[in-house]
């Protein structure tokens, strides 16, 4: 299926969301599996986000620069001896994403419109 | 190096101003015990099979990010307190939920990787060019008239005398030019 340019899926909206709650909590940059944990606990249910799902959405993003990312201080996992990490930090095209989508699902809210009912058509007359 | 390359590969990664993040855990023993970290430890090699297979033959700079930033989350989810009482099952359930976006990511990959229509038509035309002006290169020489080497001189071979001929067939009676048969 093709999607339109410059629009989110589901996934992509939710990292960006996430990413806000956690610049809220004043971590601005995050790595893979942390979003992965964040995506997993969002919901009622423990959600499985999988490696190529996460990975690929996150390079979308970038691409489309609602994210921007570098690889940490080669100091830090030498010194912690692991892997390095890839930080991603939400920019601010992401945080319009994430307004415009929040502001998108108030009106749609306001309107009485729910995800696979259509707004604006009435019931067929009997 | 840029930013998008992996960490151990040229140049080192680019660095900006740092940003707070979470801190690394400290290792975890495992409360499992040994079956289930032999467990994990052999999905986690699947996985990295897996990121193996699907990153061969990409771009450098693509396939080592990419499993770079694998080889990082799976460290993370070993050494993470939280990470469920299944952990062999949750990676492998990740790895092969992800196998639809690992490969459509590949065929981006290498899709974005191939040259454009004029491009590659340009490179085959030269290539068709080259490729005449080499044959043309060999068959020439073939074509024109070679001097060839002057013969050796004819061998003086002596023939044996030919054998006598043999006698002429006999003849039926009043055939008197042949001798008459004998029985």
């Amino acid at each position: 299926m093709r999607r339109k340019p410059g629009s989110l899926v589901p996934l992509e909206l939710a990292i960006c969301v996430c990413a806000t709650e956690l610049r809220r909590q004043e971590i601005v940059e995050f790595h893979g599996y942390e979003m992965a944990r964040r995506l997993g606990d969002a919901g009622d249910q423990k959600l499985l986000t999988a490696y190529g799902t996460l990975y690929r959405a996150l390079s979308r993003l970038e691409q489309m620069g609602m994210l921007a990312s570098r690889w940490e201080d080669p100091e830090i996992p030498a010194r912690e001896n692991r892997p390095g990490r890839r930080l991603y930090t939400l920019t601010a095209a992401g945080e319009a994403a994430v307004r415009d989508a929040a502001s998108r699902e108030a009106e749609q809210a306001a309107a009485g419109w729910a995800p696979g009912k259509r707004p604006g058509r009435k019931a067929a007359p009997a | 190096m840029g930013a998008g390359q992996a960490p151990g590969t040229k140049g080192g990664p680019g660095m900006t101003s740092p940003a707070r993040v979470r801190p690394t855990p400290p290792p975890l023993p495992d409360p499992r015990g040994d079956s289930a970290s032999l467990a994990l430890g052999f999905a986690t090699a699947i996985v990295r099979v897996w990121t193996r297979a699907y990153t061969w033959r990409l771009e450098p700079a693509v396939r080592d990010r990419r499993r770079a930033e694998i080889e990082s989350e799976l460290w993370e989810f070993q050494r993470d307190p939280e990470r469920g009482a299944y952990p062999a099952v949750h990676t492998i359930a990740r790895l092969l939920i992800g196998i639809p976006d690992d490969l459509s990511w590949r065929a981006e990959c290498v899709s974005a990787r191939r040259t454009p229509l004029r491009a590659r038509l340009r490179i085959a035309a030269w290539t068709v060019a080259t490729a005449v002006v080499i044959a043309a290169l060999y068959i020439l020489p073939l074509m024109t008239a070679a001097t060839l080497p002057p013969l050796p001189d004819k061998p003086r071979v002596r023939m044996p005398a030919p054998p006598p001929p043999p006698p002429p067939p006999c003849a039926p009676p009043g055939y008197a030019q042949h001798r008459p048969c004998t029985p």
